[in-house]
């Protein structure tokens, strides 16, 4: 009776690792640091949001009329979510490498100086380690972006824009984006970890897979596009030929895009945000909006892009499967 | 008097040390990894460059046609130009600058501290070797790789022009040789960041997690302490003019706008000078500008003088950065503790 009561995972040991995996991610010197880096890159992108929310409002109250009589593009009345609009593109490549150096060493290190042994000996299972590694970093992350959102929002306070119940839905459906995106990087990064015992090797190589990720698949994408998709028909074709193109263009775009994680959060990111957005495409570099009537709502973007918004959370947990599997047939000698 | 003699810095052991340390990059998987990647990366660009470079001719050549056929005979506002096969020699630009950093980082973040992790380097120090030899040694086989590694997607540039039947004239081949220098120079300033953090932190993986921090910090965080600074030491704008403004105050505004602009400009590339991303930039910038748009095939003759003008700045820059760290990861080498 005795053992199989100690054989369900009864939490004690899984919260004494998840507790002290957090508090020891959250005084690293090395993640401190690039958990500021991370804030000082974002800075810059968050006040050109700053700006061309108040262009908007400024462009709203008082439309400019050209030397012709016509109005500017109506731009609506800004959202205060649209300011966290250029922010993706800037979390996208520090974010990454802060998620990745929070996870390289979880397990790579503790083999290194050998004190895995010494946890493994101890009244604890191993499911349990692994487990308690993984949700400590994940705390950590989230608890940095839910910082950086706090300190984002009372930014806008100060300077008087006051989120609605709608923005305040699409910052947090946007934070949420942010924490899988960085929760992918950290899943990777534990999983490379368990398999490299040398914590160099172990960076290395997952900084090879976040270069694999954001450099190679969309120069691959590019060329896919130039080879598969054709050439673009000429001004004389049918109405039939010209929508084949496009199909199979649109076609490369989202495999593309689902394959490369950067391109996957840029755009649950960019429709949790502007919920307006219908298609876009990141090889084009062209996104198309719904007209402002208002009528959207925050939650119509996980309508739209569910299986990119699917992809973006599966993926760490696919990761975090990986590494489970790997860290239970360890052999530690 | 003998012990004078082993005081000099034997270069024997040096290049022993430097040979094996390339040998053993040379045939390191995880190096030949990234460079395979960078193969792949630039064969990519060039497939791009070509087609750009086709597409702007048959532009060219619309362009060209339409002058012609135009009655009366006009020319257009912007003329048209011959588009340069330059932008495909220089295509594996982009991917060095993004991606270059990594190559350089995984050559040197291991040099000090993976043999202290794996106690080889006591085993290295008891033969009859100086520390500094080693370092020496070390950081030379590094760069040698690097020099050698950065060399790859240019040949593939020319081989790629060659292929589709291109003429490399020798103005093209003594441009591709230069802008080599430039990214080996760039590539070193990384490789130093590695080599320092090598030696300070307890093993590779914060090594390189420290790198990558200088990394992130000289490429979008200086940038941007850049633009700040130079906001903060110009100033506001000058308020632009009514339209009956009389001359003088017309005159005295433009005073102080370009009065502002030198201040802004000024601050701002005395920040930038400071990142090894934006020296690097600014080199390219300015090759591109001397040689490709402004003399063209002329270039041999009249630009060295000019490009040595404009280029000196970023060049000891850059030779300055890596020196900078190498020095304080040959100081940290010579003292460290090895217990």
């Amino acid at each position: 009776m005795h053992v199989i009561r100690n054989n369900s995972l009864t939490g004690g040991g899984l919260l004494t690792v998840v507790r002290k995996e957090f508090a020891d991610h959250l005084t690293n010197r090395t993640s401190l640091v690039l958990a500021v880096l991370l804030l000082v890159v974002c800075v810059l992108p968050f006040q050109q949001g700053l700006a061309g929310y108040r262009y908007a409002q400024e462009a709203y109250a008082d439309p400019v009329i050209d030397e012709w009589g016509f109005h500017e593009p109506m731009l609506g009345l800004p959202n205060a979510a649209d300011v966290y609009f250029p922010l993706p593109e800037a979390i996208s490549t520090a974010g990454a490498i802060l998620a990745i150096a929070m996870g390289f060493d979880l397990v790579s290190r503790e083999r290194q100086t050998g004190s895995l042994k010494m946890l493994l000996v101890r009244p604890i299972f191993r499911d349990e380690v692994i487990t308690g590694k993984a949700l400590g970093g994940l705390l950590a992350l989230t608890a940095i972006i839910a910082a950086g959102i706090a300190a984002s929002v009372a930014v806008l306070l100060l300077e008087g824009i006051v989120p609605g119940p709608d923005d305040l839905v699409s910052i947090l459906l946007f934070s949420l984006a942010t924490v899988a995106f960085l929760a992918f990087y950290f899943g990777l990064a534990l999983a490379i970890s368990t398999v490299v015992p040398r914590t160099g090797k172990a960076f290395l190589y997952a900084l090879i897979a976040f270069f694999i990720f954001s450099a190679v698949i969309p120069a691959v994408g590019e060329v896919t596009k130039d080879t598969f998709a054709g050439a673009h028909p000429l001004p004389g074709a049918s109405p039939s030929e010209r929508e084949e193109h496009q199909a199979r263009l649109d076609l490369i775009e989202s495999v593309v895009t689902v394959f490369s994680p950067q391109w996957n959060y840029k755009l649950v990111a960019a429709s949790a945000l502007e919920p307006r957005l219908t298609a876009y495409s990141f090889l084009g570099g062209s996104w198309v909006f719904l007209p402002d009537d208002g009528s959207t709502r925050p939650m119509d973007a996980l309508a739209w892009f569910w299986q990119n918004a699917l992809v973006l959370f599966l993926a760490p947990l696919a990761l975090f499967v990986l590494a489970y599997i790997a860290f239970q047939r360890m052999d530690v000698r | 008097m003998s012990g004078d003699a082993p005081m000099r810095i034997d270069l024997s052991r040096v290049a022993i040390i430097a040979r094996k340390e390339f040998a053993d990059h040379l045939t390191d998987r995880t190096f030949l990894l990234v460079l395979a990647l960078f193969g792949i990366l630039t064969v990519l660009a060039l497939h791009d460059g070509l087609a750009s470079y086709a597409s702007s001719l048959q532009w060219y050549a619309l362009q060209l046609e339409a002058m012609k056929a135009a009655v009366p005979p006009s020319i257009p506002p912007n003329s048209p130009y011959i588009p340069s096969t330059m932008y495909i020699l220089l295509a594996p630009r982009e991917n060095f600058l993004l991606f270059g950093p990594v190559l350089a980082i995984a050559v040197g973040f291991d040099l000090i501290s993976g043999e202290r992790t794996t106690r080889s380097l006591r085993m290295l120090l008891v033969r009859p070797v100086f520390r500094d030899e080693v370092i020496t040694g070390k950081a030379v086989g590094g760069a040698a790789v690097l020099a050698l590694a950065s060399a790859v997607p240019f040949i593939l540039a020319l081989g790629a022009m060659l292929v589709a039947g291109f003429t490399v004239t020798p103005y093209a081949a003594v441009m591709v040789v230069l802008f080599w220098g430039a990214t080996v120079l760039y590539l070193l300033a990384y490789f130093a960041v590695a080599v320092a953090f090598s030696g300070f932190a307890e093993d590779g993986g914060r090594a390189l997690a420290w790198a990558m921090a200088v990394f992130i910090l000289f490429s979008t965080a200086v940038p941007t302490a850049a633009g700040y600074a130079a906001g903060l030491a110009a100033g506001p704008l000058p308020e632009p003019l009514p339209e009956d403004a009389l001359p003088e105050g017309m005159q005295s505004y433009l005073e102080e706008q370009s009065r502002y602009y030198g201040t802004y400009n000024g601050v701002r590339n005395a920040v930038l000078a400071l990142s090894p991303n934006s020296n690097y930039e600014g080199m390219y910038e300015t090759v591109v500008e001397v040689l490709v748009d402004y003399h063209g095939e002329d270039a041999v003759t009249h630009a060295p003088g000019e490009l040595l003008d404009r280029l000196w700045q970023n060049v000891v820059a850059l030779v300055a950065f890596p020196a900078i760290f190498l020095a304080v990861a040959y100081v940290r080498f010579m003292r460290i503790d090895l217990r």
